[in-house]
């Protein structure tokens, strides 16, 4: 920690506050200053950080917080620069403002009378952060404690201060992204003594262990105050000592070594805890001692790579259990018995696959508070007012699928703030409401799951997307579109609806990664679309992603598998149904209409010719509006198959999205269908396009 | 927000690796060695999946217990003779530091070695770092290559 860096921080923070920064920059900016404030050797420094921190919090609400942010950083900058600097006066508690909606940072003037108990205003979609949180941090605090410990066996350890610092500083850092400013205090002012330590410049003795002990018990105990009420009334003040133990905490790492620190045994029937929680409160939500309820004991971290590799144990599991069936089954007719404990093994290794799958969804509703944030973020930036609505939360999704839904989410909820919806004055004259809705909804339809983004906003003009199009070459001029087709133009590379480039969207990146990113999770993208109405994007993602239904094929001598998904139906053409095009290819006639056919021993350079479409199987695939007709030899038949990776080595191979075990241990290949259909679709626009 | 758990992990390695065990290989009529710390398990040949558009000498892809690992013929990398397939053939399993497993077909394991320091010949017309030859061991009358086969397979799949 260098204090050379506090003008600039001090510069960066005005910067911030100037262009409207998000919240979390502006608290990263002040950690940092606070941070280098307190290794500065005025012994005031932290305070004034710390004043500074409230004052820009109040700049808002408070007209005259803006002198005193300013008569704070030119204190900072002059205790910078050594010069003698007597704060007195700027720390005087601040004449009792209306209290700021959003506690930034504790009182500064330490040691004053109680501040009334700060309630964290929670924002709708915080709650889950704070459950992680809570969860989290008690496993910090559980390690530190540990840690703590073990070191009044062993002082000289530096691995034990240094697992302590780290879990404070863990604790500090989400408490103060979520602006819970008790712990943030408590937490970095704990972590500044550790590092102290960690340094040498404070004694890793009796007195330090003690305070750090009680950190760690004031922390547990504003952790037990944050979960959820089990009476729902409003939570008092959870660790009354805070304050007093963080001045400690600093005072000690400045070495002062009186101990400023009270025992800070308190417990809830103190005078001073009752003073100062006047509203006296239910026994239930009163601070009890800190074993009795651990919040979330239920839960268990599990690294995914085991999860994973249970999800792929118990695949094969299901793999050896119909080859034992299989071969029973050939063995002749085996006896009831046995027959009786196969039907068994069947149903306990298929429910089995059941618990490993279910092990691996979460409910889509921690993806959707993260959009309702988004979507407040994107409504301040273009100055649109907009109300989030989220539909069916709890739906469950595969964990790598909901990772994966993020970055295009957060691309379409963006979008419809940024584009989909008017102006507010827009909206007035069209005679809507003028706060405009986004509505974030996830379900399940027919073995998917369905998540729209919808807006309620002007609506896709297909008349301008086909102008659009035409305009960058990427229609030809006289190609007719339906309003469908139109709409799936703004998916193609290169399109982007916005007239000029804001600073939301519009950045190049458009839909097209959009729905890579979907269809990498083998789901598939929907536009819904009217003018003046809005827009509803929809996603269909598959239940899970370890698991395909497949249609399995035999090309040349390999065996491949085609995701049932895409297939619409297999048929043996006749050879007056096959016919040649000029420039495409084969195509087939199916009920009045033309598909282009690819020979998929061709397509896979098997080495043998494949056979005649008349001579084979066509199997038609559909997708994003596109058709093509597959050739292979035989459909061998339909098989759920557990998805894997082509392995790290191989990582991805044009046409292909993976491999999968097959019934006899052998490998089979999965096809990449929409490669398929992109090169099937090329062929067959091209020559009109020409 | 974890906690950073991970101590400095000992290195597995001594510092000269040519010092180390060997296996020793047959390629057609040459005999190669890998070094013993990027094998994991030898199996026997196995149904090997062919796998379109990949590099010409990758063969394709083996089930190796669930997991899919691809085989590479190590005899078209390194340009030796392309013998029938015997029941000596077999496939090594490598995991060369920094990369995942890779199946190699080799025509024949022969041993496990460890070479002396004096049979081993360094010099720099024979021990190329970039083409993955680490040096040529003397043993009983025949020369043996030793391969960093990590570097001899980057690039390949």
């Amino acid at each position: 920690m260098s204090s050379k860096d506090i003008p600039q921080t001090l510069t960066d923070i005005e910067t911030a506050l100037v262009l409207d920064a998000p919240a979390e920059v502006l608290d990263a900016h002040f950690e940092r200053l606070l941070g280098l404030a307190l290794s500065l050797p005025h012994p005031d420094a932290g305070k004034v950080a710390a004043a500074l921190w409230q004052a820009a919090g109040e700049l808002a609400s408070d007209p005259s917080a803006q002198a005193r942010f300013e008569s704070l950083a030119s204190a900072l900058r002059s205790m910078h620069r050594g010069a003698p600097t007597d704060v007195s006066s700027l720390l005087a508690p601040p004449a009792p403002v209306s209290a700021p909606q959003r506690p930034i940072e504790s009182t500064p003037s330490v040691g004053s009378a109680e501040a009334p108990p700060e309630l964290p205003v929670f924002e709708a979609g915080e709650r889950a952060l704070i459950d992680e949180f809570i969860l989290e941090s008690t496993e910090c605090m559980d390690l530190a404690e540990q840690s703590m410990l073990a070191l009044e066996a062993a002082p000289h350890d530096p691995e034990l201060l240094n697992s302590t610092f780290r879990a404070f500083h863990s604790v500090k850092g989400v408490a103060g992204f979520l602006r819970l400013s008790q712990v943030t205090r408590l937490a970095h002012a704990v972590e500044t003594l550790l590092d102290r330590a960690r340094r040498g410049e404070v004694a890793p003795e009796r007195g330090f262990i003690d305070l750090v002990l009680q950190g760690i018990d004031c922390v547990r105990r504003l952790l037990t105050w944050l979960a959820p009420q089990a009476t729902g009334e409003a939570p008092t003040t959870p660790c009354p000592e805070t304050a007093t133990l963080a001045a400690a905490a600093e005072a000690y790492a400045a070495g002062q070594r009186a101990p400023a620190a009270q025992p800070a045994t308190v417990d809830a029937s103190t005078p001073s805890a009752s003073a100062a929680s006047p509203a006296s409160p239910a026994p239930a939500a009163s601070p009890v001692p800190e074993p009795q309820r651990r919040p979330a004991a239920t839960q268990v971290k599990v690294d995914t790579e085991k999860l994973d590799a249970l999800v792929d144990l118990v695949g094969e599991l299901l793999i050896a259990q119909s080859m034992v069936a299989e071969d029973a089954r050939l063995a002749g007719a085996p006896s009831t018995q046995a027959a009786r404990n196969l039907t068994q093994l069947a149903r306990i290794a298929r429910d089995l696959q059941r618990a490993a799958m279910s092990m691996r969804m979460v409910p889509v509703s921690g993806t959707f508070e993260k959009m309702v944030r988004v979507a407040r973020e994107a409504g301040k930036h273009t100055s649109k007012q907009v109300v989030v609505n989220t539909v069916g939360g709890d739906t469950e999704l595969d964990r790598t699928v909901t990772e994966l839904l993020h970055d295009p989410l957060v691309h379409m909820v963006r979008n419809a703030i940024d584009h989909g919806l008017e102006s507010t004055e827009q909206r007035r004259a069209a005679g809507k409401p003028e706060v405009g809705a986004l509505t974030l909804a996830a379900r399940h339809e027919g073995g998917q799951i369905v998540v729209e983004v919808r807006d309620d906003g002007r609506g896709l003009d297909p008349a301008k997307l086909i102008a659009r199009a035409r305009e960058r070459g990427l229609i030809g001029q006289n190609e007719a579109l339906t309003d469908a087709q139109a709409f799936q133009l703004i998916f193609l590379p290169g399109f982007s609806t916005a007239a000029q480039v804001t600073d939301l969207s519009g950045r190049g990146v458009g839909m097209d990664v959009v729905r890579t990113n979907v269809e990498r999770v083998r789901g598939r993208i929907e536009v819904e679309s009217r003018i003046g109405e809005g827009t509803t994007f929809r996603i269909r993602l598959p239940l899970t992603l370890a698991i395909i239904d497949g249609l399995l094929l035999r090309i040349g001598e390999e065996r491949y598998i085609l995701p049932t998904e895409w297939a619409r139906e297999a048929i043996r053409p006749k050879a007056d149904e096959v016919s040649y095009v000029f420039g495409v290819g084969d195509m087939v006639t199916v009920r009045g209409e033309l598909v282009p056919l690819r020979s998929m021993a061709e397509h896979l350079g098997a080495g043998v010719a494949g056979p005649r479409p008349e001579n084979g199987i066509v199997v038609l695939i559909e997708g994003g509006g596109r058709r093509c007709g597959l050739v292979v030899d035989e459909l061998l038949g339909r098989q759920e198959v557990v998805i894997k990776g082509l392995g790290d080595a191989l990582g991805q191979v044009p046409g292909l999205a993976g491999g999968a075990i097959l019934g006899d241990g052998r490998i089979g290949l999965i096809l990449d269908v929409r490669a398929l259909l992109d090169r099937a679709h090329r062929a067959a626009v091209l020559p009109t396009a020409a | 927000m974890h906690p950073d758990h991970t101590a400095p992990e000992a290195s597995r390695r001594g510092p000269q690796r040519a010092e180390g065990k060997y296996l020793a290989l047959a390629l057609g009529e040459e005999e190669y060695g890998i070094p013993v710390l990027d094998v994991r398990e030898i199996v026997g040949l196995m149904p090997i999946t062919r796998v379109p558009n990949a590099s010409p000498n990758v063969l394709g892809v083996m089930n190796l217990r669930g997991k899919v690992v691809p085989v590479v013929d190590l005899r078209a990398r390194l340009g030796a003779q392309m013998l029938e397939a015997t029941r000596q053939t077999c496939i090594v399993v490598v995991k060369p530091e920094g990369s995942p497993l890779i199946g190699i077909l080799v025509d024949q394991v022969l041993e496990v070695m460890q070479p002396a320091e004096a049979d081993l010949d360094r010099s720099p017309s024979v021990a190329h770092a970039a083409l993955g030859v680490i040096a040529l061991a003397k043993s009983k009358g025949k020369v043996r290559v030793l391969l960093d086969i990590g570097t001899v397979l980057a690039g390949e799949v």
